[in-house]
């Protein structure tokens, strides 16, 4: 009776599993999918930099344990075929798949995770000694099984695991390199010519032109990837990206690929679809990263001052098309749980901001210069150089005088994260789903580390800040864990360690022959191993 | 008759080349004059982006809903000061080079020629671009740039020049007099072979001009100064929606350019009047 009750439910379990895999066939397999994107990127992994254009091309190369699926991002397996955590939330044991192979045909194993997140993941991405800095030890008892203890419980660690966060390296490739340093490791082939376990690999990169992905046919999810192949196309006008989107010689123009001049027009086209949906875990947010160790810039007064010459109601209507919203912090008000609503807008004052300047002492000379300075801006494109030109005209108006420097995507990112090499750039950062994730590696001084991107280049050292950031990372309480944020969040809207600007949004445009794009909360971020063409 | 009247006679003749000289006048006037009865910053964001010509904003205004009218004055000055400088900088090297290679001829020749092949094998607008590229771009670099690319041809002609004059009798006459070579050359060759380089390097203002917009569509220009490339380069991206605002610099530049081209030929008939009753 037992026995028959069992294979009954066993029965019923595997019906359930084959209606699962049933649904979760390609209705069409085969073609090739174009999508857009400007600058090119640097490089096919996101441990060299987590740059969008990056981002979007190495999470369909690289995996990770665990896949997302919704706009709250529910964990669901990947590299992993299930998961364990303990009772105190201290430690969690992920089962992986068994026959994962390496694109070079080696077998994937738990000792590739183990290596990848201790060597590479933890220290040289930005936000790695965030995920896993309480992580006491990974631990491999056999080769598909990694067990993470954590000195205290991580509210957010089933959110880790995502492909451009914690991607996992192959073992046998990364013990060829030097490890020791970041530099070469970023330097490494792996980021030039990856070997993943993702649904497609790395057929061809023509600098400056484009990058083919093809099918993986060894995926461990049998029947995918649904496409052939996937290209990303690098155009660097956005005019000519707008045309190939209504000429459906591309299909896809990901979080914001198109200058938003177009968006409008194009999405309006019959044959196109556009959304915001799909990046509901990114929470983009623009700023203007400020380097705090030199003067007048170290004056707080200097920054209000700025802050108060900007009208961002403007930037955001005239420069990004009204596809945003004014920002007051480093959180974005579309977080339900951490934004803090006390914070006040910023106010476009010009008068006062030139009236804080006298009191600061930096009076104007018989030019009406104030001061000089210099200003980078980050090269994505159109919009952020009109973002350039609004800036240097505005401060020019209340006497700074300021200079645009103009400089290619890895020469921007040397400048502002290795070199510390300049004063005021403009540049967008993600919260992800949590502060702590998100928000925390711009302010906290452990990140003032060269050579990382996307940390705290400003130099910006506020013991109460780094305080509170450690205490919330931990605390599983969450209404305390709320007020720290509170806080933090009054502190830096205050501090102006980077001149908030304005929430972006994203919109992803796509022909209406390609399906599934819009899995989850980063679905750009995804490995489209679902992703179909009619 | 003086020297000029006979110059302005012989000018005058050519109706196209005055017609240029009208122009071109009315373009320095508008590039000195504008912004100051024009006063707006062309960087100033003024209303909606994209607007088409209407009474408040006689040419529309840009995709930052700029000034287009503010930008075309301001990109005159731009325009025509780079064109300038880098021509008369152009045409003092290539002078320099030019002279002493003609005048002492041998090894020197030899030399400087070899350096002057090797930039003219190059094509010049692509070594602007790498030129501006390494050095960043700024209305110096820019300028720099253009000037490197402009000289050989000069330096060419002038070197012609000076072989063909080098062993005429007043030279001849002036080294037995003892004169030293520099004085030969400055004072006694280059106002004999000053015309001809003088119509060179007034069209070389026009070329000059169009490099720059060609750069600056490009993106290679200073960020900071607006110049009619600027202007179509950032109306370019919204071609479709907006045309007049390439339009209206694309036609300022072939305006200009023309001028210049047509003063040029006037030069050319005053300056050399012989090669024109060839």
């Amino acid at each position: 009776m037992t026995t028959n009750l069992t294979k009954a439910i066993m029965g019923a379990a595997a019906l359930a599993a084959l209606a699962g895999t049933a649904a979760a066939q390609c209705p069409k397999t085969g073609g090739t999918l174009t999508y857009l994107y400007h600058p090119e990127p640097t490089a096919l992994s996101t441990i060299a930099t987590s740059a969008v254009p990056v981002a979007i091309v190495s999470t369909k190369i690289y995996e990770s344990l665990l896949t997302y699926e919704g706009a709250g991002m529910t964990p669901k397996p990947g590299l992993a075929e299930s998961w364990t955590v303990s009772d105190d939330q201290k430690t969690y044991t992920f089962k992986l798949r068994q026959g994962v192979k390496w694109h070079d045909g080696k077998p994937f194993s738990a000792d590739d995770v183990k290596y990848s997140i201790e060597k590479v993941v933890k220290p040289y991405t930005s936000r790695g000694r965030v995920y896993f800095g309480d992580v006491e030890a990974i631990e491999t008892p056999d080769p598909y099984t990694v067990v993470f203890k954590l000195k205290a419980p991580v509210p957010f660690f089933m959110n880790v695991f995502q492909p451009g966060e914690a991607p996992i390296l192959p073992k046998h490739i990364l013990e060829t390199i030097d490890t020791s340093a970041s530099g070469p490791v970023r330097q490494s082939s792996l980021m030039r010519q990856p070997v993943g376990t993702g649904p497609f690999k790395l057929k061809e990169w023509t600098r400056g032109s484009h990058v083919i992905l093809e099918r993986n046919p060894d995926y461990w999810r049998k029947g995918h990837p649904c496409l052939d192949q996937v290209v990303l196309r690098v155009l660097p006008d956005g005019a000519a990206r707008a045309i190939a989107m209504e000429s459906g010689e591309a299909d896809v123009a990901p979080m914001s690929a198109l200058p938003e001049a177009e968006i409008e027009r194009i999405a309006k086209l019959p044959h196109i679809q556009a959304t915001k949906e799909g990046a509901e875990a990114l929470g983009p947010n623009m700023w203007l990263e400020v380097n705090l160790r030199d003067k007048p810039l170290s004056d707080v007064r200097v920054r209000r001052a700025i802050s108060m010459a900007l009208d961002r109601s403007r930037i955001v209507d005239v420069i990004w098309y009204g596809q945003g919203t004014p920002a007051t912090g480093p959180i974005v008000s579309a977080n339900p749980n951490f934004y803090n609503k006390a914070l006040k807008p910023f106010v476009y004052d010009p008068k006062a901001a030139n009236r804080l300047l006298d009191e600061a002492g930096y009076k104007r000379g018989a030019d009406g210069v104030r001061f000089r300075m210099t200003q980078n801006f980050l090269p994505y494109g159109e919009s952020w150089v009109r973002l350039g030109e609004y800036i240097r005209q505005e401060l020019g108006k209340i006497g700074i005088a300021v200079d645009t420097k103009s400089l290619d995507l890895a020469g921007w990112l040397k400048a502002v994260y290795t070199d510390w090499d300049f004063h005021l750039t403009s540049t967008f950062s993600h919260n992800y789903s949590d502060p702590t994730i998100g928000v925390q590696r711009t302010f906290i001084s452990s990140s003032i580390r060269k050579g990382a991107t996307f940390t705290n280049s400003m130099g910006y050292q506020n013991a109460r800040v780094d305080e509170l950031f450690a205490k919330a990372a931990r605390e599983t309480d969450k209404a305390a864990r709320k007020k720290q944020f509170d806080e933090i969040q009054q502190i830096l809207h205050d501090e102006l360690p980077v001149i908030f600007l304005v929430e972006l949004s994203y919109t992803s445009l796509w022909n209406k022959r390609v399906h599934g794009l819009i899995t989850n909360g980063i679905s750009m971020y995804s490995s489209w191993d679902s992703v179909w063409k009619e | 008759m003086s020297g000029l009247a006979l110059f302005w006679r012989r000018f005058r003749r050519n109706t196209a080349a005055v017609g240029g000289l009208v122009v071109l006048l009315l373009i320095v006037g508008a590039a000195v004059f504008g912004p100051v009865l024009h006063p707006v910053d062309p960087f100033d964001m003024l209303g909606r982006p994209t607007q088409p010509p209407s009474a408040r904003f006689l040419l529309g205004t840009d995709v930052s809903g700029r000034d287009i009218l503010a930008g075309l004055l301001h990109g005159a000055r731009v325009s025509l000061v780079v064109g300038i400088v880098a021509s008369l900088a152009a045409t003092v090297v290539g002078l320099l080079v030019g002279a002493v290679a003609g005048y002492y001829g041998g090894v020197i020749d030899n030399l400087l020629m070899r350096a002057t092949d090797f930039f003219l094998t190059i094509p010049s607008f692509v070594l602007a671009i790498v030129i501006v590229a390494i050095f960043q771009p700024s209305i110096f670099t820019v300028t720099a740039a253009i000037a490197t690319v402009s000289w050989p041809s000069v330096a060419r002609l002038v070197r012609g020049e000076f072989i063909a004059q080098r062993d005429r009798d007043y030279v001849r006459a002036c080294r037995a007099l003892g004169m030293r070579d520099w004085e030969i050359i400055l004072r006694q060759i280059l106002p004999n072979a000053l015309p001809p380089v003088i119509v060179v390097s007034s069209l070389m203002v026009a070329t000059a001009i169009l490099t720059e917009s060609g750069l600056s569509f490009l993106g290679l220009s200073d960020p900071d100064v607006v110049s009619w490339g600027y202007q179509i380069g950032v109306g370019r991206s919204v071609l479709r929606v907006a045309w007049w605002m390439s339009a209206i610099p694309g036609v300022t530049i072939l305006v200009t350019v023309l001028a210049i081209n047509l003063v040029g030929e006037g030069l050319n008939d005053a300056l050399n009047p012989r090669v024109q009753q060839r």
